[in-house]
This record gives structure tokens, C-alpha cells and sequence, in this order.
């Protein structure tokens, strides 16, 4: 008997040592480290299968994130069940295809606007995120197609994300609604701008307006374009919800109701003329 | 060899399940921990060593899968396990509360763990009721999956056991 605890504490000994090796590659690696391509070879296996059961429980996953509304209103319930009925009536009517059909045509008309000027690229959510603490999204395009790190994924609503990390045949956006996200934005009626930052499932926080901003409730927020170059100007990201003055009355915040749909985001359009300005050509240009 | 291949594949699926079909399933805004309910019924049946392995292979597979610092999720995992497969032989009882309890209460401790070592290392600074609300509501829905997992995974168990080797 005390053999085998020791057996097991040595278990332990060794898992912790695994753990803290793990923790410090992760902190010290540069990019490209070992852990990185780890973490690129485990998309490249499990995105093909999550794509292949996404697939399959497609209905299922769409009837499931109905009851995730449980906790709303009645009103809303009733009005969410008679939309379920009627969507699942429509499910079985109408086969998947014609339903991507119709995204792509709305993708369509999105091409015409200002801000998805450029070459675009379609792609399709094929998973979420795997934890409750980070709101990401897998594409099933990666750098094969042309994607890379730091460029913008818009829906037919407005902004979606950006890149993250690139596989070779999958990708994963950081969505607009995670904590670590923000993006330079701007008021549409009075132009004044400030930064918007993701709070999971609370609506977005638009932080730093000039405090004598009038701003109305359901006021348009777009990117300002002032993000490095990050996203291109005027991509809506929601509306205004309320308004709240910081407490040293220096500033005020605006709270902001996302206006893409994150829990059914299916197709969506990566604008590949997007991302990070290179330090290199910044330099170039003033010299 | 087999047993590792079978046990590795159940937290595979457990993974993929968990970022398709469970992902949709946000009630109040979190989804079940399936992987870590699966976790915890290892634990309980094969032991403290056991479930500290499969709950770092686990929570490693699920770390190169996400973007925190990797190893946070693999080390609460692992403690976990071996903390539930530890206690297992002290409590007599063989009835359906076992299971649920134990994966309620390390539900519960291994995402609020989870929580405080992304603290720790500075990672997406959550408000604080969203981190309890997670971690509570990670406990009860996870505890909901029991009727659902602990058969399963106790089929499994029992399927590949290891020949048994009396060292003592």
C-alpha cells in the first residue's frame, strides 16, 4: 500500500514538472517556437473532425443554443419558440445548401459596401472557442488561401474579429466580444472616438468620449480606422445602448449592443487587404 | 497499449464534442465542461494517478487549442484528478451520489482554480461575477451530465482494465 501512494505521487512529481516546462516554453518561445507549431499541428488534426461533427450536429447544436435563452423573458421565450418552430419547419423544407446560398448572396451585397472594398475571402465557422474564458471562432481557411495573422473578419452585419493564429488549412478569430479584443472606434453622428472593448456576453464597452458628446441611444458605432491599420474605417460593430459618465467626469462611456449575431455565425468574409501596417514600410514611408 | 489509445480517444471525442455541439449550448452564458466531467469520472474510477495523467493530457490538448498561456488548463486538470482519485477510497458509499458529488464539487474547484491561475498570470482579466457565475454554473451543469458521462466512461473502464498485479 505505500508503494503504490508513492507510486502515485511520483506520477504527480513528474505531470507538475511536464506542466511548469510547458508554462515557461509558452512564456520564453519566440514565434514559430515549438509550442506554436504544436499548437498549429493540433488545429490542423482537430479542425478536419470538428468540422466533420459540426456538420452532423449542425441541427442539434442550432436547437441547443435555442434553449440557452431559457433564462430571458416570456415574452421573448414564446417569440423564440414560435421562431424555433417555424426555423426547424423550415429546416427540414429547405436543404442546408440553399440556406449557405443565401448567406453567400447577402456576402454578395455586403462586397458593395465601403468598407468590404478589396479582395475579400469567403469562409465558413466551422467551431467555437473551447472554453468558457475566450470567445474564438475556426474558419476553414488558413494560409494556404491567403489569410494571415491580424486581418479583419466581417459578417453581412458588420465587424466580426481578427485573425489570430493561421494554419495551414484553418484559422481561429479572436471575436469582437472576447476581453482581450478592442478597436479604435468612432460615433457616427458625431464622429467623436474613443476605444471599444469585448466583455464576453455583456454588451461592448466604448470607453474614453469626449464628455460633453451628445450621443443618442441607438447611435451607429464603426471602427474609426485609427487601429494601426488594423481594421479599415467605418466597419459597424453596434449601437448604443446607454450612456454612463466616468466617475472623474473626464470622460464618458457608452455601452454598445454588438450588432453581428455571435452565437450563429456561419459564413463570413475575411478582408485580406487588412491587418497590421509592417514597422518596415512605416519607415520606408517617411524616409 | 490499448487501455491508453481507448482512454486517449474518450477525451478526444470529449474535446471535439465540447467545441461543436456543446459550445452552442451556452445557458446564462457558459457551457457545460464536458472534457472536465469526463476528467473527473476517470478519476474516480481508475485512481489519483490515473486521472492526474488523463486530466494533463486532457486540459494539454484543450491548451493547444486555445490561446491563453498554455499548461494552465493541463495543470488544474491534473490536480483535480489526482485530488479525486485520492479521496475516491475513503468514501464507502457506492450509490449515484458519488459521481455527482465528485464532479460537482471538482468541477467547481478545477475551473475556479483554472480561474485563479489565469489571474495569476495576468491572462483576460474577467469580472468577477463572471468568473463565479463560470465556475458555478461549470459545477451544476456538469453535475446535470453525470447520468450521461459516468455510465459511459465507467463502461469503458471496466472494458480495459489493466490486468490486476498484486504489488503489496
Amino acid at each position: 500500500m505505500y508503494r503504490k501512494s508513492n507510486r502515485h505521487r511520483l506520477a504527480l512529481a513528474a505531470l507538475l514538472a511536464a506542466t511548469a516546462t510547458v508554462v515557461t516554453l509558452d512564456f520564453r518561445e519566440n514565434p514559430g517556437g515549438p509550442l506554436q507549431r504544436a499548437q498549429n499541428l493540433a488545429i490542423s488534426i482537430v479542425a478536419p473532425l470538428q468540422d466533420g461533427i459540426g456538420q452532423i450536429f449542425r441541427p442539434a447544436g442550432d436547437f441547443l443554443s435555442s434553449l440557452g435563452s431559457i433564462g430571458s423573458l416570456k415574452a421573448e421565450n414564446a417569440r423564440l419558440e414560435s421562431d424555433l418552430e417555424r426555423l426547424t419547419a423550415r429546416q427540414r423544407r429547405i436543404p442546408e445548401v440553399l440556406r449557405e446560398n443565401a448567406r453567400l448572396k447577402e456576402l454578395v451585397e455586403v462586397k458593395e459596401k465601403d468598407w468590404a472594398a478589396g479582395t475579400t475571402l469567403a469562409a465558413r465557422v466551422i467551431a467555437n472557442g473551447p472554453s468558457n474564458h475566450e470567445w474564438t471562432a475556426i474558419l476553414d481557411k488558413g494560409s494556404a488561401d491567403g489569410v494571415a495573422g491580424g486581418m479583419a473578419v466581417v459578417s453581412a452585419q458588420g465587424l466580426v474579429g481578427r485573425v489570430l493564429t493561421v494554419a495551414v488549412d484553418y484559422s481561429k478569430v479572436l471575436l469582437l466580444i472576447d476581453p482581450q479584443h478592442s478597436v479604435g472606434t468612432r460615433l457616427t453622428e458625431t464622429g467623436e472616438t474613443g476605444v471599444t472593448s469585448g466583455r464576453s456576453l455583456e454588451p461592448l464597452r466604448f470607453e474614453f468620449i469626449d464628455p460633453n458628446t451628445v450621443i443618442k441611444d441607438g447611435e451607429t458605432v464603426v471602427t474609426s480606422g485609427y487601429d494601426r491599420g488594423v481594421y479599415p474605417a467605418g466597419i459597424p460593430i453596434g449601437r448604443v445602448s446607454s450612456v454612463q459618465k466616468a466617475p472623474d467626469g473626464l470622460s464618458k462611456t457608452a455601452l454598445v449592443q454588438p450588432v453581428v449575431s455571435f452565437s450563429r455565425l456561419d459564413i463570413v468574409l475575411v478582408l485580406m487587404e487588412s491587418g497590421p501596417v509592417e514597422t518596415g514600410a512605416v519607415s520606408e514611408g517617411s524616409g | 497499449m490499448r487501455r491508453v489509445l481507448v482512454f486517449g480517444l474518450t477525451l478526444l471525442t470529449a474535446v471535439l464534442l465540447q467545441t461543436t455541439v456543446f459550445a452552442q449550448l451556452k445557458i446564462l452564458g457558459v457551457s457545460p465542461d464536458l472534457l472536465l466531467a469526463v476528467v473527473i469520472s476517470f478519476a474516480l474510477l481508475e485512481g489519483p494517478s490515473a486521472g492526474a495523467v488523463l486530466g494533463f493530457a486532457g486540459g494539454f490538448l484543450r491548451d493547444l487549442l486555445l490561446d491563453a498561456p498554455a499548461g494552465l488548463t493541463g495543470l488544474s486538470y491534473l490536480v483535480i484528478g489526482y485530488v479525486v482519485g485520492s479521496i475516491r477510497p475513503y468514501i464507502g458509499s457506492n450509490t449515484v451520489f458519488v459521481p455527482a458529488a465528485g464532479v460537482f464539487l471538482g468541477s467547481i474547484a478545477a475551473t475556479g482554480l483554472y480561474e485563479v491561475l489565469q489571474g495569476l498570470f495576468g491572462q483576460r482579466p474577467a469580472p468577477v461575477s463572471r468568473a463565479i457565475s463560470v465556475v458555478l454554473l461549470t459545477g451544476v451543469y456538469n453535475t446535470i451530465l453525470v447520468p450521461f458521462i459516468y455510465p459511459p466512461v465507467r463502461r469503458i473502464a471496466a472494458f480495459y482494465k489493466p490486468e490486476k498485479v498484486y504489488q503489496w
